[in-house]
């Protein structure tokens, strides 16, 4: 059933009544998204990115946050959010454990990994830690076949996982301390990659130049999980047709 | 001359003479039609109740006497009719057009209407033929005007 | 080819067709049908759902005709093996997830998808599989239900709402397997044209509410019609189950409404089988109460009065269609020999007939097409989305399509100021001097955009005040620019009133009358006077309408003797003393006019109640009782007559013979169709197109009573375009109210300029502060009329406790000296404190919204429930000086009455409040005193 309703004939700024999900730091920010670009409307996506950095998901506010800023309907950005997997609807965990289950993986033994990970976590894949930490599913292929079975958290490569290993791992990031991916990256939290990817390339006003854009592989220090079975990393091209 | 035909004739009489009747004293006594003989409808319901007519007016589109009439409403969670959205609110079959062709029970999709056997259907009055969804359910049972005695079964209908 | 023609081939026959159309149109009217569910022609095409794949040659894979623009010497084949395959396996895809539940979906008999399957499916399924399933009917809104398991995903829901409508508020959501249309979380679809995309929708997913299991395609009867409310004239058609209207819908037609109406006209029907419906004539006894009687005594009554009556007004209403237009004015100025008679009720302030100093023609000369071809539109006058909601679906398309600039003039930000080039946001009343400003070219920054061909638009906007300057700016600045005007009027049958002259200085055909009468305002004055015998009320509900509701009470309290001819037990009828029930528009044959002047004409569809009749005929009758006899029989007398009398109609045909009657574009070819090819030889669709895999394999073509689709009803229908009557010859220039403006097409020369600075008492030089969203005038409430101040400040007292004055019968303070309009809008005096004690004035500002309280909105269950309840729109420093914010509540009072309205804040000229004016629970008239109404606001 719908909310009781007069009709407004969809007057746009009769939208109200919900929270502005930006304070006044994540607004300059968001300010500086929408500067990017010649037509608003191409926000969308790095405003959505930036809802998930404030508020750990998209939230339905976030939603009428970003579609009253640049004009839009909130279907409208409910139309493009929910086309993108890495935006969330749901409230999620810190980290987001993705395992593959395509066919290498699974003969990999993907599955030992899913259980372990099931057991460690208390929780079927698809669900969130009841501490909110960690959320847990399972993915189709990630496109790293020759480290199967291939688990990413927040989408950071991790290869060859053992059960034991994805437990380690779960260990560590529980404790706070430091985990690098294979490509020698820290991973970081749910939040703080969705800033990154909502400011990539957006600059507050006052401040010089591209700030902490990602640079993939160009800070690689030893990962923790780099296991000796594995060839080297995309950035040494030259193993692989070696 | 006639003879021949006149006593061909009388053999035929004589023959049936001693033959046992086949008319039958109505109404005290009645023929049981066949098992497929189309007669008044009903109205079935599910095991659980419900009824099965979902008023999708398929009855009536098809009826070529324009005999049915089906006004469909929407179950709601607290006056729930038939399982789904969309139950019949007003079903009514004038008995005065139907032509009892079943062309409607073959259309019903969701086996609610069938026919049953009988055949007496008669009234005083136009509005008594017009048979209403509280007559037609299922659980109303078919009262006949007169008590029956003694029923003859099918295999002792006429062209058996 | 040079001249924009390209020959081709479909299906072995050649075609010669314009170049860049698309391969669907082209083969569609050769008569090929080729499949489809996302290509409307209505909308641009997105080629989703792969339905219209034909064989082009040369092309290496299937080509969607759908978006595939002809070329020459194109060979196409729609019906080669390997376009039929890819159809049938399209159509297998679709099934997957479809449910079979026609039996309960109230599309089945008119679902293309249904009708395509039949036809071009393959006729059985391999798909075992569970489907997917969603959460049955979801009222996404108080009109439209939501089934998200039948969609096909074919986006025409969204592309209308985001193309035409601008209301993007369904949208598809998800991706992949579980793409599903939904709006966001629970707000409601709260478009006004919501209903359009139920009618577009080719499955049963989104379904009218009202229409809700109440019909199946087969039991209705239908006739072709026109929308009864608004001005645009939307051709629909009526679909009636036992006598009853149960649906509307929209009857393409690409001069008025393209394919669209919006849902006030879709959804408003149920007055029409209202149980409130007059049946019967009424009597008022001696007893003061109504009593049933008989034509023949109710006629004896009022023509018995009539005999003896010498001071007569007649108020028309404007939801009459044009003959009953031509028998008011027939009654009035030829039977009963008087001038005092309007139709102008909420437009009372609004001189039509100013607007024929331009051609001749009090009314539109533009049509609505020329809006398209426009390259500059200046629209002065209400919000159309509220007031005219499909002519702002043309200014929108023809804005966003075609690239015409768009200039608003307006107090208040309304909805075409999201698409406009430029707005100037002017004072209340300062619409003349900005459009004067656009004249002379003022402002650079605007003038600039002023090109040719330009179509200005005027409606009159707050009910009841004085439109005249802004009409005499209005046609000023078209003649000037050799522009084209295009009058909105607000009703179905208003303009239809002034070209039949019903109108106290024009006659029939923009002639001017010999002796000038009263309009409105004076007839209901001369009531409240005393100085009338008669009123007769035909269609006209003053009580609820008319913007000066004291005027009205007292005008009834004066105890004048009134007939009303009614649809309804109004207000109004109350007061009356004799009432003759009326036919609504879809129980009788007529026509109405709608604002371009175009004439379309009604077919009776369901019998009106008891012996209600047309009031043509009800006017013919009182003719007939004083012994005049019109010999009228029928509709077609009354046409004949119109035809001989008025010169402007004489070539106005209703047999609509010798006109253009194409097939429509939109239709689905189904099955059930005799002869797919329309008489011609061309093999169309697969096997000619029979159900294959039908269990009884017979055509479906025998008999009448198998479903069609709604499509192809509209096909039988046909497209009528309507008459547009001729215009006047150009009056004589002595009778040019607006004698400034030089003759069309004559340069601007200094001498035009000079001249027009008497009445706007602004230099010509230009009012710096002329500029897009700018107030003209800084000194705000200066537009008051002094007339009206004090009457404010003598009932309500300027204690800021004004004792609480019902507007009725009694009570209500004698007030004389109704301001004249053009004595007051100028009129700038500071008489009363602009700001005292957190309370001020404010000038009144109102305006309709879609759906308010009007007799016939407020009879229709599927409308009721959205009319917004009233609030005052306030400018937000305004506000701010009195404490208001956003929601809270405020103290609105003017003419001895006040109300407790909630505020909101909106971008709306300093000084000026808007006010809705019919909405439920308080009608803003009852605040309205005078032409030009100023209001107090206060905390309360």
């Amino acid at each position: 059933m719908t909310r009781r309703y007069q009709a407004t004939g969809g007057d746009i700024d009769e939208q109200n009544g919900y929270r502005n999900v930006f304070d006044d730091e994540q607004q300059a920010w968001a300010d500086a998204i929408v500067a990017k670009y010649p037509n608003p409307r191409s926000a969308v996506l790095p405003l959505l990115f930036l809802v998930q950095s404030v508020e750990g998901y998209v939230t339905e506010d976030g939603m009428r946050t970003v579609a009253n800023m640049i004009g839009l309907t909130p279907a409208q950005i409910l139309a493009s959010g929910s086309f993108y997997t890495m935006l969330k609807k749901q409230p999620q965990g810190e980290y987001l454990i993705s395992v593959c289950r395509n066919i290498s993986c699974t003969h990999r033994g993907a599955y030992d990994v899913i259980q372990a990970l099931s057991e460690r976590l208390g929780t079927d894949a698809g669900n969130t830690t009841a501490d909110g930490r960690f959320t847990f599913e399972t993915a189709e292929c990630l496109a790293t076949c020759d480290g199967a079975p291939s688990i990413q958290i927040n989408y950071d490569d991790f290869y060859d996982v053992t059960p034991q290993d994805a437990v380690a791992l779960v260990d560590k990031l529980e404790r706070g301390e430091e985990v690098r991916s294979a490509a020698g990256e820290r991973v970081r939290t749910v939040r703080e990659i969705s800033f990154e990817t909502a400011t990539a390339g957006a600059r507050l006003p006052g401040t010089a130049g591209d700030h902490r854009a990602r640079t993939v592989g160009g800070e690689a220090q030893p990962s923790d999980f780099l296991p000796d079975s594995r060839p080297k990393l995309s950035h040494d091209e030259g193993s692989h047709s070696g | 001359m006639a003879l021949p035909e006149i006593l061909n004739g009388m053999k035929t009489v004589v023959k049936n003479v001693f033959k046992k009747k086949d008319t039958v004293s109505y109404p005290e006594v009645r023929r049981q039609p066949f098992p497929r003989y189309k007669g008044r409808h009903i109205l079935d319901r599910h095991p659980d109740g419900l009824e099965k007519c979902i008023g999708c007016e398929l009855c009536a589109g098809a009826c070529p006497a324009d005999a049915i009439q089906v006004v469909a409403a929407e179950n709601t969670p607290e006056a729930r009719f038939s399982p789904g959205e969309r139950y019949a609110q007003i079903y009514q079959i004038n008995y005065l057009r139907c032509i009892f062709c079943g062309l409607c029970v073959e259309a019903c999709p969701t086996e609610a209407l069938l026919m049953t056997t009988e055949y007496e259907l008669s009234g005083s009055s136009r509005e008594q033929l017009i048979y209403t969804k509280d007559q037609l359910i299922i659980d109303t049972p078919i009262v006949r005007h007169w008590t029956t005695k003694k029923e003859l079964p099918p295999e002792r209908q006429v062209f058996s | 080819m040079s001249d924009g023609k390209v020959t081709l081939t479909i299906n072995g026959h050649d075609v010669e067709a314009e170049e860049n159309r698309l391969l669907i149109d082209v083969a569609e009217e050769l008569g090929v049908y080729v499949p489809r569910f996302c290509y409307h022609p209505g909308m641009k095409s997105v080629a989703v759902c792969r339905m219209c794949l034909v064989k082009v040659e040369g092309s290496r894979k299937l080509l969607p005709a759908c978006a595939t623009p002809v070329t020459d010497g194109m060979v196409v084949d729609t019906v080669d093996e390997e376009a039929v395959d890819a159809q049938e396996g399209m159509l297998e895809f679709l099934l997957i997830n479809h449910p079979l539940d026609c039996p309960i979906c109230d599309r089945a008999g008119e679902c293309p998808l249904q009708d395509q399957t039949y036809k071009h499916g393959p006729g059985s399924s391999r798909y075992i599989e569970p489907k997917r399933t969603y959460e049955k009917a979801l009222e996404i809104s108080d009109l439209v239900v939501l089934d998200r398991e039948r969609c096909v995903l074919c986006w025409r829901c969204v592309r209308f709402s985001e193309e035409i409508a601008g209301d993007a508020f369904i949208q598809l959501i998800d991706r992949g397997a579980g793409t599903q249309v939904l709006t966001f979380k629970d707000d409601p679809f709260d478009s006004y044209f919501s209903g359009n995309t139920i009618q577009i929708c080719p499955v049963g997913a989104l379904l009218s509410k009202p229409y809700r299991f109440v019909s199946r395609p087969w039991d209705l009867t239908s006739a072709p019609s026109v929308c009864s409310y608004c001005a645009v004239g939307c051709p629909l058609t009526n679909e009636a189950r036992a006598e009853k209207v149960v649906r509307c819908q929209a009857l393409p037609n690409e001069n008025v409404n393209d394919f669209w109406v919006c849902d006030k006209g879709r959804f408003g029907y149920h007055y029409v089988s209202s149980e409130e419906r007059l049946a019967s004539p009424l009597v008022r006894t001696d007893a003061d109460e109504f009593e049933a009687t008989s034509w023949g005594r109710a006629l004896d009554v009022v023509t018995g009065r009539l005999r003896t009556a010498r001071r007569i007004g007649i108020i028309a209403g404007a939801h009459l269609t044009t003959e009953d237009a031509y028998a008011v004015s027939k009654l009035a100025k030829k039977t009963l020999r008087t001038s005092d008679v309007d139709s102008r009720l909420q437009d009372a302030g609004a001189p039509y007939e100013r607007a024929a100093a331009l051609s001749g023609v009090a009314g539109s000369t533009a049509t609505l097409n020329d809006l398209e071809s426009a390259r500059t539109i200046v629209w002065v006058g209400p919000d159309p989305k509220e007031v005219l909601p499909v002519l702002y679906l043309r200014l929108r398309k023809s804005v966003l399509e075609e690239g015409a600039k768009l200039i608003v003039v307006s107090p208040r930000r309304i909805s075409l100021d999201a698409i406009a080039t430029h707005v100037i946001r002017c004072d209340v009343g300062g619409e003349a001097e900005a459009v004067d400003g656009l004249t002379w070219g003022f402002d650079t920054a605007v003038a600039g955009d002023v090109g040719d061909p330009l179509v200005v638009c005027w409606g009159p906007s707050s009910p009841g005040r004085d439109e005249g300057p802004i009409v005499d700016a209005v046609v000023a600045l078209a003649r000037n620019k050799n522009a084209k005007l295009l009058v909105c009027p607000p009703h179905a049958g208003s303009q239809g009133m002034i070209d039949m002259g019903v109108h106290p200085s024009l006659d029939p055909g923009y002639t001017p009358s010999d002796s000038r009468g009263k309009d409105t305002r004076g007839i209901l004055q001369a009531a409240a006077a005393g100085e009338l015998d008669i009123l007769l009320l035909i269609g006209a509900d003053p009580v609820a309408d008319f913007p000066d509701g004291g005027l009205v009470a007292r005008a009834f309290g004066s105890g004048v003797f009134t007939v009303a001819v009614e649809l309804f037990p109004t207000e109004s009828v109350a007061h009356a003393d004799v009432v003759f029930p009326s036919a609504a528009y879809a129980e009788r044959e007529g026509t109405f006019t709608n604002l371009e002047r175009r004439i379309q004409k009604l077919e009776p569809l369901t019998a009106p109640p008891g012996s209600a009749s047309e009031p043509w005929r009800i006017c013919s009758r009182i003719a007939h009782g004083l012994g005049d006899d019109w010999g009228w029989a029928g509709f077609n007398d009354v046409w004949t007559e119109i035809r001989a009398t008025v010169p402007t109609h004489a070539h106005v045909d209703l047999t609509w013979a010798g006109q253009e009657s194409r097939p429509l574009s939109l239709h689905y070819e189904s099955p059930f169709q005799p002869d797919p090819t329309h008489g011609r030889s061309v093999s169309a669709g697969p096997g000619a197109g029979y159900p294959k895999g039908h269990r009884s394999g017979a055509p479906f073509h025998t008999g009448q009573n198998w479903p069609l689709s709604w499509e192809l009803r509209g096909f039988e229908a046909r497209q009528r375009p309507g008459i547009i009557p001729s215009r006047p010859p150009e009056p004589p220039a002595g009778d040019d109210p607006v004698s400034p403006a030089p003759a069309p097409g004559a340069p601007a020369g200094d001498d035009a300029a000079l001249r027009l600075i008497p009445r706007t008492d602004t230099p010509a030089g230009g009012d710096a502060s002329l500029r897009s969203g700018t107030p003209l005038s800084s000194a705000f409430a200066s537009e008051a009329s002094p007339s009206s101040a004090k009457g404010w400040s003598r009932t309500g007292g300027e204690d800021g406790d004004s004792p609480e004055v019902k507007a009725g019968k009694s009570g209500v303070p004698e007030r004389s000296g109704e301001s004249s309009p053009a004595a007051t809008w100028h009129s700038v005096e500071d008489e009363f404190p602009s700001f005292s004690e957190g309370r001020r004035s404010f000038v009144l500002y109102t305006g309709r919204l879609l759906y308010d309280e009007g007799a016939m909105v407020s009879k229709t269950v599927a409308l009721k429930s959205l009319a917004r309840r009233p609030f005052v729109e306030l400018n937000e420093e305004d506000a701010k000086e009195l404490g208001l914010s956003e929601g809270d509540e405020a103290l609105v009072g003017g003419n001895g009455v006040r109300a407790t309205l909630e505020v909101r804040l909106g971008d709306i000229a300093r000084g000026a409040v808007f006010i809705p004016y019919d909405q439920p629970g308080w009608r803003a008239n009852s605040i309205i005193r005078g032409v030009n109404p100023v209001v107090e606001v206060r905390h309360p």
